[in-house]
């Protein structure tokens, strides 16, 4: 419920040949998440919720 | 390649991006409060169009934009735009308690080395689910942000990553 609550967009998996878009329901996504060049799945943290992750293959 | 310059949060959510393409920022601010006619909390969302020349962001922002009055004009092509529900081309309807532009995130999504807008609807009804919430994706062109192919997204078509 409440899906798109939170959002961030980043290559979180570290390939130049990807761009994701993340999207919590309800739940809080570290900002941490949007800056550092998404090296780590990590940095994604839910208190609550769900989030889903969509990856677009470039 | 243009990147997400910086992120800033005040009453709502802004950001500031590249949306059309021309190495100038742009910023937009969600107002996931605004009420759409009469359905309350339907939310809006406005894009500022950076120059390099003419207007700045702070003459077109007090010019108006953030003080209730009307839609931004100037000597350039396209200083502001607005979307929300009703807005031709985006998906959906602008419903009361929508908050339409309660989350909102900038990235090239697209590979078009040109930014785009993600646009959270966390009361957006789907069905008979109260509050399930969705997003849409409006795409950065040189002519601006737009909502022709915008892509909207719900919790039903997305994949679970459990």
């Amino acid at each position: 419920m409440r899906f798109g609550h939170s959002l961030a967009i980043g290559p979180f998996s570290g390939e130049s040949n990807q761009m994701a878009l993340a999207v919590g329901n309800g739940s809080n996504i570290d900002p941490n998440g949007r800056h550092d060049g998404g090296s780590r799945y990590d940095d994604l943290r839910p208190v609550e919720g769900k989030v889903w992750v969509f990856v677009q293959e470039r | 390649m243009h990147h997400l310059f910086d992120f800033l949060t005040c009453q709502t959510w802004t950001g500031i991006a590249y949306l059309n393409g021309d190495g100038v920022d742009e910023l937009a601010i969600g107002v996931p409060n605004e009420d759409i006619g009469n359905r309350v909390d339907a939310g809006m969302v406005h894009v500022v169009y950076g120059t390099e020349v003419g207007s700045t962001f702070e003459s077109r922002l007090s010019g108006g934009l953030l003080t209730g009055g009307n839609p931004i004009t100037g000597p350039e092509a396209k200083d502001h735009d607005l979307f929300h529900q009703d807005s031709s081309g985006v998906t959906g309807d602008a419903e009361a308690g929508d908050r339409f532009g309660a989350a909102l995130a900038v990235g090239d999504l697209n590979g078009d080395d040109i930014d785009d807008l993600v646009i959270g609807i966390p009361g957006e009804d789907i069905d008979d689910t109260l509050d399930a919430g969705g997003a849409i994706i409006l795409f950065g062109k040189r002519s601006g942000l737009s909502s022709s192919g915008n892509v909207y997204l719900t919790q039903a078509r997305a994949p679970n990553i459990d």
